[in-house]
């Protein structure tokens, strides 16, 4: 089991350090950007039609925006260290609780999206690699293809024009019920299984066309059972690992379908504060976005290391066996 | 004929045209233990013949005839039927055991996936081939290549087959390793398991002394048991297939050469992976021009990783590699890279499959330049003869020994001073290995090109090289 230990132990520090650049990048970009950072943030509290310098430069004293950029994330990092993210400088609410909210929201729409997409892709790209050239083959190609070149807030605009819009049988925006799930989940399970289904249908049709199969029919198994029994494990090792790396961009990569939608998840928040210069909620989220990412990779590989006995037994010497 | 015989008729084999490829082949085994063995060159259909007795013929190919066995007569058409006996009363042994092992499962599991078998029963089979019952417990990437082949034996061992197929059951095997799998086919045939064993080793055929039949061009040519066939062949083309055996091969003519320029020089040469200690330590050997030196030793020792450290293909751990007199840096290995040339084991895996011979060709033109390309092509086309013909064809539509002499004078291109031949025959059959042989023989003698030649072919080896290095660890 030392093998695993060591793999969590130095996959945790990894996602340490990508969060810790990613967020100091954070911190930068917010910097950089053009246009005064107190002024922003007073007409995103005020409005526009209340703002002034005298407002802006109250916000800059009280908040500390004055002080030496060093210094402001020096503190956000001590802060950090115990635990608190702050308070976000437009709404004075905690960045904590905020962030919780919101990544439970992203958490739910990622995690039916992405199931939606491999109950979909599962079954079509198997049936596509048993029966190449059949018309389930075709077809799905043909689907993957247009999926694939579709980009997700035009697949979006349809479904809400279709469903929301016209039919009306499901709400447009927001998140108050389980119904306003169902199109920005679709709308991600479309362009996910796009990818997913043309993968399971190349690695089935490899696996099932390998030779061990046919050996393992010689001994005496139907073809159903020899694929069954030999193929699943062997397929399984490349389709988990692309379904946990599609996991892992569904976490941070919401940002297009969350705006379309207006869905209350981190994405939609990162946006909104990246644009109103709320520092510790962009600090906040770009953290969470990034030790999110870690975490599903490392689930990925564990994954991969459960399946594949060729990574989690290597260290056991061919010695051992003569 | 008893109920206790096996016969096998095949008509033809026609494919996927038509045509008819394979045939008329007859086999026949008397008694239990029998062994029947294919021998010929790559491409004579000895694999299509076990397909055939299998049901495993590629779509579209149809096989005419019929096998009888334990009673029951089977037409070679009825793929079903076929498929039946699958286990119960045939089983196949097949090559290249890592791609006929699923590479997740352990041992025992996939012994246990063979018709009828109990832990009674593999623990017995393993036993009889000197496997370990522990053996069960790893994952085929655990198990060397001698081993992985051995579980293959087993299979067919648990199984309660009559008739055994074994295909290239001594492929790519060093010769402790064919010796074992000698022993195994041996001890089938003492539980009373006839054999059908497809090989172009012949040192095989010989000590399995059954009925043996030469195939060539889809035909058998001759056909009688070993030890009559193999002192008296009566065909052409089995007296020229017997006479490749290395085996047969002339002891050299004590050559004097005259001390000759050094093309290359290992100083205290050691290597280790990072993993796992050195494989070798403080080698010093010097090669001259037209010399042949041979690297033996057991598989995995670290004969072809030697090969690349020689060709400044990897850097060693210490100690230093010298061309010309001069250090192998990066900058000698730049200027002198095409004088330093290496002929892979597999010759169809240097050649691209989607693109033909004679675009590989063109790509030296970035070398050589267009104009001497062309003509140097030609020259040695002719001194290979080798036709015109096959610079048109991809690597997939031509013959195995072809695939050899195109990958040998590829590098001729480059007029090479130092050839690093590793195993260039353990995948060709005898006649091409023999073929090779006389090529890289001449080489040395007309162009005084230096040869390092790995090999674990004993005989190859003392009859073919100056100078022996014996890795071991």
């Amino acid at each position: 089991m030392t093998y695993w230990t060591t793999m969590i132990v130095g996959r945790l520090a990894q996602t340490a350090m990508v969060a810790w650049t990613i967020v100091t990048m954070c911190f930068v970009f917010v910097h950089v950007l053009p246009g005064d950072t107190a002024l922003r943030i007073a007409e995103a509290r005020g409005g526009a039609e209340f703002l002034n310098v005298g407002r802006a430069e109250e916000i800059a004293s009280e908040e500390g925006l004055n002080r030496p950029i060093l210094l402001q994330y020096g503190e956000w990092i001590r802060r950090l260290a115990t635990g608190d993210l702050g308070v976000s400088l437009v709404s004075g609410q905690s960045v904590t609780s905020e962030l919780w909210y919101r990544g439970q929201n992203t958490l739910v729409l990622g995690i039916v999206g992405w199931l939606a997409s491999h109950l979909v892709a599962l079954p079509i790209g198997i049936c596509a690699a048993l029966r190449p050239r059949g018309w389930v083959d075709k077809l799905s190609s043909f689907y993957c293809v247009t999926m694939a070149s579709l980009p997700s807030f035009l697949m979006g605009i349809g479904l809400i024009s279709i469903f929301a819009l016209s039919l009306r049988w499901l709400p447009p925006a927001g998140f108050r019920s389980p119904e306003h799930l169902i199109l920005p989940a679709a709308t991600l399970a479309l362009g996910l299984s796009a990818f997913s289904i043309r993968l399971i249908r190349d690695t089935v049709r490899e696996v099932n066309g390998a030779f061990f199969i046919t050996f393992a029919r010689t001994k005496g198994l139907t073809a159903s059972m020899a694929l069954w029994q030999n193929g699943w494990r062997n397929a399984a090792i490349p389709i988990v690992a692309f379904a946990a790396l599609q996991f892992a961009a569904v976490v941070d990569g919401f940002i297009m379908i969350e705006t379309l939608f207006n869905f209350p998840g981190l994405g939609d928040l990162l946006v909104s504060s990246m644009l109103a210069r709320d520092v510790p909620m962009v600090m906040g989220a770009g953290l969470v976005a990034a030790v999110g990412y870690g975490l599903v990779n490392l689930a990925a590989d564990l994954t991969s290391l459960a399946l594949d006995p060729r990574i989690s037994q290597r260290d056991q010497r061919r010695a051992t066996f003569r | 004929m008893t109920d206790q015989g096996i016969e096998f008729q095949l008509d033809q084999i026609l494919d996927t045209e038509g045509i008819r490829i394979v045939g008329p082949v007859s086999l026949y085994w008397d008694t239990p233990g029998d062994a029947c063995v294919l021998i010929g060159e790559t491409g004579s259909g000895k694999s299509l013949v076990a397909q055939s007795i299998l049901g495993l013929l590629p779509p579209d190919f149809h096989a005419d005839g019929f096998l009888r066995i334990e009673g029951k007569r089977i037409a070679l058409g009825d793929v079903t039927a076929l498929r039946a006996q699958w286990s119960t009363t045939m089983a196949l042994v097949p090559q290249e055991p890592f791609r006929s092992l699923d590479p997740t499962m352990r041992i025992r599991r996939q012994l246990r996936q063979v018709k009828g078998s109990d832990d009674r029963r593999i623990d017995a089979a393993l036993s009889e081939l000197d496997l370990s019952a522990s053996v069960g417990k790893a994952y085929p990437f655990q198990l060397s290549g001698g081993m992985a082949q051995r579980t293959l034996f087993a299979t067919a061992l648990v199984s309660g087959a009559s008739l055994i197929i074994a295909d290239e059951p001594t492929k790519g095997l060093d010769e402790d390793r064919a010796a074992q799998s000698l022993t195994a086919l041996n001890r089938l045939r003492a539980e009373g398991r006839s054999l059908l064993v497809i090989t172009h080793d012949l040192d095989l055929a010989r000590q399995l002394d059954g009925r043996t039949v030469v195939m060539k061009a889809g035909e058998a040519v001759e056909a009688g048991p070993a030890h009559e066939l193999f002192t008296s062949p009566r065909n052409d083309y089995s007296r020229a297939l017997l006479q490749s055996d290395p085996a047969n091969w002339s002891a050299p003519a004590p050559r004097i050469r005259p001390p000759s320029r050094t093309v290359a020089e290992l100083r205290d040469v050691s290597f280790g992976y990072r993993a796992g200690g050195p494989l070798f330590e403080n080698l010093s050997f010097t090669i001259d021009a037209g010399e042949v030196v041979a690297v033996t030793g057991q598989s995995g020792i670290g004969k072809t990783t030697l090969g690349d450290v020689l060709l400044g293909l990897r850097r060693p751990t210490s100690g230093t590699v010298l061309w010309e007199g001069t250090a192998a840096t990066k900058a000698t290995v730049h200027r002198l890279r095409r004088k330093y040339q290496k002929l892979h084991q597999d010759p169809g895996a240097v050649f691209a499959r989607h693109r033909t011979i004679g675009q590989h060709f063109a790509d030296l033109a970035d070398i050589l330049g267009g104009e001497s390309l062309s003509l140097r092509l030609e020259q040695l086309r002719e001194r290979m003869k080798l036709s015109a013909r096959l610079m048109e064809r991809s690597i997939d539509e031509i013959s195995g020994g072809e695939a050899q002499r195109l990958a040998l004078m590829r590098i001729l291109m480059l007029d090479p001073m130092l050839i690093v031949a590793d195993e260039p025959s353990s995948r060709v059959d005898p006649i091409v290995q023999r073929d090779v042989f006389e090529l890289l023989d001449a080489l040395r003698d007309q162009q005084e090109v230096a040869i390092v030649l790995i090999s674990h072919r004993t005989k190859i080896v003392s009859s073919f090289a100056d100078k022996v290095v014996r890795l071991s660890s």
